[in-house]
């Protein structure tokens, strides 16, 4: 059974068309990179996909069942783009985590695994961009979901940070079976991580594996494009 | 010099409606200032004051018809936010021009109700009565069983409505409910600092906790206990040294975030030696 099956979906807010007959599916315990121009409709897609906005044609189904008919909304994490976060929120990090349901037992694994331990008693609002990030997916990860959903996590974040957050995140899948979906535009770093690329551009949404990726690049950008590969991983 | 002025009835009554607008406001204010709505008070209490009007010049009970309007007010100013993107900002604004104006033109036709009007305005914490107390006893009540029911939620959306959403909450809901506490909340507070000060008691208390707290929970605790004391403060104030008390009560809680400020530059001087 697929996680996500996508068929001939569509939206438009008021006239604008977003997405134009878009189909795609994505297997358990995949990890997927979602990569596409600004305002190619990925975060359109995501909301689609996490009930926040309605598409005006065609179907989703999350876990075998039709987004109408969804209710398991735990077993899904969430991370949006930095910029929705309210930055001044005077919450402590254990205040954070403890927003969702979940044991606490299985809080207390996770705060260790992303080495959160030391940080417990500060203020959210205090943290650097990379422990803000660990904190969301320490907070996604409280529900135990199967199916992670990160929409650009690692703007305005060093190389480093990013690294050793690539890093958790393919622990999370690999050790895990976690299914991932990022959406980003490290097109340089990805590759390393993910096993398949999704390209999104209104009405083109192809998904290949991650060695395909200047053929997806040309695709979606309209423009060639060589990769050189770095020692990230 | 506390217990003297209790043995005043009117005086009981200001300390016990005065303590429960503090609460009420301080709480609320948390959230509202972070939901980016600080003015909505101010919105609020402007569209109170077309309530009134309208109230005084049907004859019927103002707070009754302020209650309503105001009501009405606020799930306006939502649905302009949620459903036409207006910024919440405008929206307020919208709220706020169109109640005043209906304000003043009602108060050109009731030619005699300009003094009642006045007493709204500026408010009369020492004047309030058994009527007032009762009904700020109730929105006391709502609005405490709606903090207990939806507290953890209120966090949640506070820190990001959509991971709220996507985690099962009923967001739309809960904002709802939200803006109609904070609108009855706004018709009793302006019977103790009025319509013009009334903002005050929901943002003043919350910005002075965030300089000063470390967590959530200690920011609803010290914003409560910073309303309280300027509350009690200001109404013993005005009463030895006959001074307005809405006007007296900003007054100490301006001084209060003043402190809160030197408070934290002097920590943050401490750390960085």
């Amino acid at each position: 059974m697929d996680v996500i099956e996508i068929k001939d979906l569509s939206f438009s807010y008021n006239e604008n068309e977003v997405l134009n007959n878009i189909s795609v599916e994505i297997g358990k315990g995949e990890f997927v990179a979602m990569i596409g121009p600004n305002g190619s409709g990925k975060t359109t897609l995501i909301k689609i996909i996490l009930g926040l906005l309605n598409p005006t044609g065609g179907s989703i189904k999350l876990f075998g069942k039709d987004i109408s008919e969804f209710r398991d909304w735990n077993e899904i994490g969430y991370i949006p783009q930095k910029g929705s976060i309210e930055e001044n929120f005077p919450g402590s990090i254990s205040e954070v985590i403890s927003l969702k349901e979940g044991s606490c037992s299985e809080k207390e694994k996770i705060v260790k695994m992303l080495d959160l331990e030391k940080l417990l008693g500060r203020k959210f609002s205090n943290l650097s961009g990379g422990q803000q990030q660990k904190v969301l997916i320490a907070l996604a990860l409280t529900s135990n979901p199967k199916l992670l959903i990160l929409d650009e996590p690692t703007v305005g974040v060093d190389l480093k940070v990013q690294q050793s957050f690539y890093e958790i995140l393919h622990k999370l899948n690999s050790e895990l079976g976690v299914t991932i979906i990022i959406v980003t535009h490290d097109v340089g770093v990805i590759p390393n991580y993910v096993q398949s690329i999704i390209s999104i551009n209104h009405n083109i949404c192809c998904k290949s594996k991650s060695e395909k990726m200047e053929e997806l690049l040309e695709q979606v950008y309209g423009k060639k494009v060589q990769m050189f590969h770095h020692m990230h991983k | 010099m506390v217990f003297e002025v209790l043995t005043y009835e009117f005086m009981q009554r200001a300390f016990i409606g005065g303590i429960l607008v503090a609460l009420l406001c301080a709480s609320l204010g948390v959230f509202l200032v972070l939901k980016r709505l600080s003015l909505l008070g101010d919105g609020l209490a402007h569209a109170a004051f077309g309530g009134v009007a309208i109230g005084l010049l049907l004859g019927i009970y103002p707070v009754t018809s302020a209650l309503v309007v105001t009501a009405a007010s606020a799930l306006g100013v939502q649905e302009l936010i949620k459903k036409l993107k207006v910024y919440g900002e405008s929206a307020t604004a919208i709220v706020l021009s169109v109640a005043m104006g209906l304000a003043v033109v009602i108060i050109g036709i009731g030619k005699g109700f300009n003094v009642d009007l006045f007493s709204y305005l500026f408010g009369s914490i020492l004047a309030l009565n058994n009527m007032d107390l009762l009904i700020i006893g109730t929105v006391f009540i709502l609005s405490l069983a709606f903090l207990a029911l939806f507290y953890k939620k209120l966090v949640f959306i506070s820190f990001n409505s959509e991971i709220a959403q996507t985690s099962g909450i009923n967001v739309e809901l809960i904002d709802r409910l939200f803006v109609i506490i904070i609108a009855m909340t706004v018709v009793v507070a302006i019977r103790a600092v009025g319509i013009l000060l009334v903002s005050s008691l929901f943002v003043l208390p919350a910005v002075t906790a965030f300089q000063i707290a470390s967590s959530f929970k200690k920011t609803m605790i010290y914003s409560v206990l910073i309303a309280l004391f300027s509350v009690i403060l200001g109404v013993v104030t005005s009463f030895y040294l006959d001074l307005p008390p809405g006007g007296t009560i900003v007054l100490i809680l301006f001084g209060v975030f003043l402190i809160s400020i030197i408070f934290k530059q002097r920590k943050k001087h401490r750390r960085s030696l």
